[in-house]
């Protein structure tokens, strides 16, 4: 049986993106983040692990193997944050939406699993500059971070996590 | 409150007369004093908060979902302005309009349109803006009346 670890990388330039940080809420109840950036790179990779199986030598069939969570990285700085108030209280910090604590600690988890430990969901909308290109929203479902760097007088963010997801959703417009 | 001995009492009213086939059916416009009811359906947005590196907040009045936000805020408020006003008028029924659901409030436009001609419409819209005390030319004929006196009692 050969093992075959398939890959799909994206390497966002964020100069032309804005971030959003999602939580479970629904509706006008959702609470969000939204990150305006200076600049910066996103890096999101989709791994997919594919078993190649031999009958007598000659390739035969082919079957999934695990799921692998996809891997995200950011790195950026940014220029403003942004957040409507519900609950009286001021702008959370990136670290506070993504810990759920401080301004953020009203926020629910994006998960449907109570159990499970809190998680975003992270949505990047990118605009290119040229006019012909569509605008893309991707959705990156349930982040939690691994590792974590906030600087909030510099306004710099650095973060590795991984999603409950296989794939990324993407919608263009 | 009294001025100069009369009290203010109860929410002024305007009478509307509507006509048809000689027939007359009044409609009465009563001034809306409390709102408490309309904010806790559709409190009013607040605008989001800006932070910027360093930490430093301030409100962001420019946010175009805070403006949109806000444009139909004021919108439902009028719409209910309206439709609280008339409910004085006897015997007045709405048929796609539910004062529980604010989303059916500015139904009202549509019953107003497929009932009344334009002329009769603004009637009804102009009593309902005198009875909340929205009508400019009768503020600037009482101002003008008031300075008039002023000037006779000057040169007395």
């Amino acid at each position: 049986m050969i093992r075959n670890r398939g890959w799909y990388g994206a390497q966002i330039d964020l100069k032309n993106a804005t971030i959003y940080l999602k939580d479970g809420g629904v509706g006008s109840a959702q609470q969000s983040l939204e990150i305006k950036i200076g600049e910066g790179t996103l890096t999101y990779d989709e791994t997919r692990n594919m078993e190649y199986v031999r009958d007598r030598g000659l390739l035969d069939t082919v079957t999934e193997g695990d799921e692998e969570p996809i891997e995200v990285a950011f790195d950026f700085t940014w220029e403003f944050l942004k957040a409507v108030s519900t609950t009286g209280w001021g702008t959370p910090t990136v670290e506070d939406a993504l810990k759920q604590r401080g301004e953020a600690s009203v926020w629910v988890s994006s998960s449907s699993d109570p159990c499970e430990p809190y998680a975003v969901d992270i949505e990047i909308h990118y605009a290119p500059p040229c006019g012909d290109e569509q605008d893309e929203i991707i959705t990156l479902p349930d982040f939690r971070y691994t590792s974590l760097a906030h600087d909030l007088s510099a306004g710099t963010v650095s973060v590795t996590g991984q999603c409950n997801a296989t794939d990324a959703i993407i919608v263009r417009q | 409150m009294k001025i100069h001995g009369i009290e203010f009492k109860g929410p002024n009213e305007e009478i509307i007369p509507i006509i048809r086939n000689g027939k007359d059916f009044i409609l009465k416009a009563k001034a809306v004093l409390d709102f408490s009811e309309f904010e806790k359906l559709c409190p009013e947005p607040q605008p989001p908060t800006l932070m910027r590196p360093g930490g430093k907040q301030e409100p962001d009045l420019q946010d175009k979902k805070y403006i949109e936000a806000l444009a139909k805020y004021q919108e439902l408020r009028a719409a209910y302005m309206y439709l609280k006003s008339l409910e004085s008028t006897e015997g007045l029924e709405w048929e796609t309009v539910d004062m529980s659901k604010p989303d059916t409030w500015k139904n009202y436009e549509n019953e107003l349109k497929a009932g009344f001609t334009d002329a009769e419409r603004i009637r009804i819209m102009n009593g309902i803006m005198i009875a909340q005390g929205f009508d400019s030319d009768k503020v600037e004929e009482a101002r003008q009346r008031f300075l008039v006196g002023q000037g006779q009692e000057s040169s007395d």
